[in-house]
């Protein structure tokens, strides 16, 4: 009797020895690739393909010059969807040109439809902010252009067009 | 050399076995497997565990060994990994072909008949699903314990017959047909014996009297029982499927019931050959017929629940007839089994090559969904690409919950490819509606996927942006209260949200869809703590204007659920506001707050 309780306990921890851990399976599922950024560090290389038009070469790694027209495009963030977004952008208007610049206007456009424009009255870093009702943001990628009605015209110091120094945009929450 | 011909002999239907169900015996989990899986869930003591074993479920059916303990303690042990189920299926099914070959050694000292016999019998349509179906593992072992106390009865081991007949009961109701088949063998071949088979009856029928004093007893739908003339052509069907196999395999090109004149025919002739074999005074055709007949009949009152598995046990019959005979007549009955052979063995493989295809695609989904759950924890998990078989195999017994997940349904417009099946359940409960989709992917807290039969594919953002943007302000016709996506679907009093329940104060406002049809009703879902009990709070509710109804909560409902009745005039509103009113609030020593009541959920059913 003895024997058989031996066997039959060691027969139990055997069996209850077997369970194992679960692991999932890392093929069951194929996850989305990733696709446009809301927001986009405009010196980012791995940004630079949502650059549409309107920007000069990176600087010092972290922003560029844009002209006075300069576009982008931008996912819409999930939860824009509801109640709309705040598109920021974070700009900077050197001293140097400041004197001819300051007062300027920017006035974005989010899918062809123009926003209430920015009028920069300060030179150095700063932000712009804009809200974006959620109509405007149906759709993949979302193309966001900015005008300017001041700007710094070839030939002047520089061969360039140089409208702002520019080193984030993006859409965030409101 | 005698004794590795023997032993030869003896594996020859073990080998056929592992030939047969090369692809059932490795078939996934399906359809109610995992409402047993799930079982151990909700154990927690040494009660709860005889709670689960004992405890009468499905249709009132009591089988702790076939159904309660093989699920419970296999999935303990191994989870979700499929094998070791089949392995003691299998193991359990060695074991029976063991018996019968050697019941049929005995009775007939034939060794071509008690070789036969088993092999006969996996051919069997009727065994081509418990083989292949875990669920129906309690016909295998049913078969076991019957086979088990016939060969004892045979060795005249009255006691230990006596217990493997008490144990059968823990497998499968059909064993309360032993003490038939026992008596009938011993009319047949050992009368002396008979008394003892006869004692056998009053334990079947104590039996069958706890049965159906605890067994659901429905009017309508599968499980309805009829009792009368029509449980004879039952019989006739379910002789008809065991003989000619139940259809004809696809692409043979006969007649659709071509398999119905086959085993009219092959009927037909093996009364004939019983009858002559009776005539020179073998009785062991006749009691194949008798085992047929005596464990079929108790299937036969359910004449809308013609299942090819309730053949499993009633075709050993049919296997002893042939292989007894076939040790006489050895021409007309290759014949007989030949026919009998050609057009069972292909619907058996078939049956079990689509059990497997089957639990392929259903480990894809249950896979797919576990890692689903794991990338994104917390967020709703909304399918497309569903077909109607995977949803009624994998989806609709909702395996999900095995790993703790609950909140994963159909996408919106993704159940057009789900055939309706109003006997089985409500599909509507399955299906996301396209508000609370929409609310959900708004705010980043579900994700979407397409099941291709293989793997899941994330399609958030492609759903996401094919959804109507005015999705986003219709009313729900569910609102998760305490949820956050639904904020903007509460009026005045409530407070913030505790994570999935939201409190309200003396009165609350909610809105929600109007009915889109007559019928809906108002399901509310909540919680009041006990000890503010002591006098019962009667919640009172009001839908666009319209007083609902009133209900009192006590101390036994402290956790409830209602719905209320809506009016026919409601149907067709934009929206509809209900309100909710309790008539006293609590305002708790350590909380500023007046408390009415929380809840969960409320919404139209």
């Amino acid at each position: 009797m003895r024997r058989v309780a031996a066997l039959a306990l060691l027969a139990g921890l055997t069996v209850g020895g077997c369970k194992r851990a679960r692991h999932t399976n890392p093929g069951a599922t194929i996850e989305e690739q990733t696709e446009l950024a809301s927001a986009i560090g405009v010196a980012e290389r791995q940004d630079s393909s949502q650059l549409l038009s309107g920007f000069h070469e990176v600087e010092q790694g972290a922003w560029r010059w844009t002209m006075k027209e300069f576009a982008v495009s931008l996912a819409p963030p999930p939860e824009s969807a509801l109640k709309g977004v705040r598109l920021e952008l974070e700009f900077s208007l050197p001293q140097a040109v400041a004197g001819k610049l300051m007062g300027m206007s920017i006035t974005p456009a989010v899918s062809g439809v123009r926003l209430k424009p920015f009028k920069v009255e300060k030179a150095g870093d700063q932000k712009a902010s804009f809200e974006v009702s959620y109509e405007q943001l149906r759709g993949e990628a979302v193309i966001v252009q900015f005008f300017l009605d001041k700007w710094i015209a070839p030939g002047d110091g520089d061969s360039r067009e140089l409208g702002l120094v520019v080193s984030r945009i993006g859409f965030f929450p409101r | 050399m005698k004794r590795a011909r023997d032993a030869a002999l003896w594996a020859v239907p073990l080998a056929f076995y592992v030939w047969m169900f090369w692809y059932g015996s490795r078939a996934w989990f399906q359809q109610d497997d995992f409402a047993w899986l799930g079982q151990g869930m909700h154990i927690s003591t040494w009660r709860d565990f005889v709670e689960a074993l004992l405890v009468p479920q499905a249709q009132g059916t009591i089988r702790p060994w076939s159904e309660r303990l093989f699920f419970i303690a296999f999935y303990e042990w191994f989870g979700l990994d499929h094998r070791p189920y089949h392995l003691w299926v299998a193991l359990t099914q060695a074991a029976n072909l063991l018996l019968l070959q050697s019941i049929m050694l005995r009775l007939t000292g034939s060794r071509l008949a008690a070789v036969a016999a088993p092999v006969i019998w996996l051919c069997n349509v009727g065994l081509a699903t418990p083989l292949s179906w875990l669920s129906a593992y309690n016909q295998v072992l049913c078969a076991f314990f019957l086979l088990c106390a016939f060969r004892l009865l045979l060795a005249e081991r009255w006691k230990w017959q006596w217990a493997v007949f008490l144990l059968g009961f823990g497998a499968l109701e059909i064993n309360v047909v032993y003490p038939a088949l026992a008596a009938g063998y011993c009319l047949l071949f050992a009368r002396q014996h008979l008394r003892r088979a006869l004692w056998m009856f009053p334990a079947s029928g104590v039996y069958a009297l706890v049965h159906f004093a605890v067994a659901a007893k429905p009017t309508e739908g599968p499980y309805a029982q009829h009792w009368g003339p029509s449980m004879v052509p039952t019989y006739l069907d379910y002789g008809a499927m065991m003989l000619g196999g139940g259809l004809v395999k696809p692409g043979w090109n006969l007649p659709q019931d071509a398999w119905r004149w086959v085993a009219a025919a092959l009927a037909a002739a093996l009364v004939y050959l019983a009858v002559k074999a009776w005539r020179r005074g073998e009785r062991l055709p006749v009691f194949g017929l008798m085992w047929f007949s005596i464990v079929i009949a108790p299937v036969l009152p359910l004449r809308e629940h013609v299942m090819d598995y309730y053949l499993a046990i009633p075709s050993i019959g049919l296997a002893m007839l042939l292989a007894s005979l076939l040790a006489r007549w050895r021409a007309a009955v290759v014949v007989v089994i030949g026919v009998h052979l050609l057009f069972s063995v292909p619907v058996s493989r078939m049956t079990t090559r689509w059990r497997f295809e089957r639990g392929y695609k259903v480990r894809a989904l249950v896979e797919g969904m576990e890692r689903a759950h794991q990338l994104h924890p917390g967020k709703l998990i909304l399918l497309s690409g569903v077909d109607s078989e995977v949803f009624w195999s994998g989806f609709f017994d909702r395996p999900a919950r095995l790993f703790g997940l609950t909140e994963v349904y159909l996408a919106p417009g993704s159940d057009g490819a789900i055939d309706r099946h109003e006997d089985l359940g409500n599909v509507s409960q399955y299906i996301c509606s396209t508000v609370t989709a929409a609310r959900a992917l708004a705010v980043g807290r579900a994700v979407v996927y397409r099941f291709d039969g293989v793997q899941l594919h994330n399609i958030t953002r492609k759903f996401y942006r094919t959804m109507p943007p005015e999705s986003l302000k219709m009313r729900p016709e569910m609102v998760e209260v305490g949820q956050e996506a639904f904020a903007r679907d509460l009026g005045e009093g409530w407070y913030a949200s505790d994570g999935g329940w939201r409190w309200m104060g003396r009165r609350a406002e909610v809105f929600l869809a109007a009915p889109s049809k007559a019928g809906q009703k108002l399901y509310v879902k909540g919680y009041c703590p006990e000890p503010w009990l002591s006098r019962p709070v009667v919640l009172t509710v009001w839908g666009a204007g319209r007083r609902l109804g009133s209900v009192s909560i006590t101390r036994a409902t402290a956790s409830f659920e209602y719905t209320f009745e809506l009016p026919a005039e409601l149907v067709g509103l934009p929206e509809m506001k209900v309100a909710l009113e309790v008539d006293r609030a609590h305002r708790p020593a350590d909380d500023p707050r007046e408390l009415g009541l929380t809840f969960g959920q409320l919404g139209l059913r």
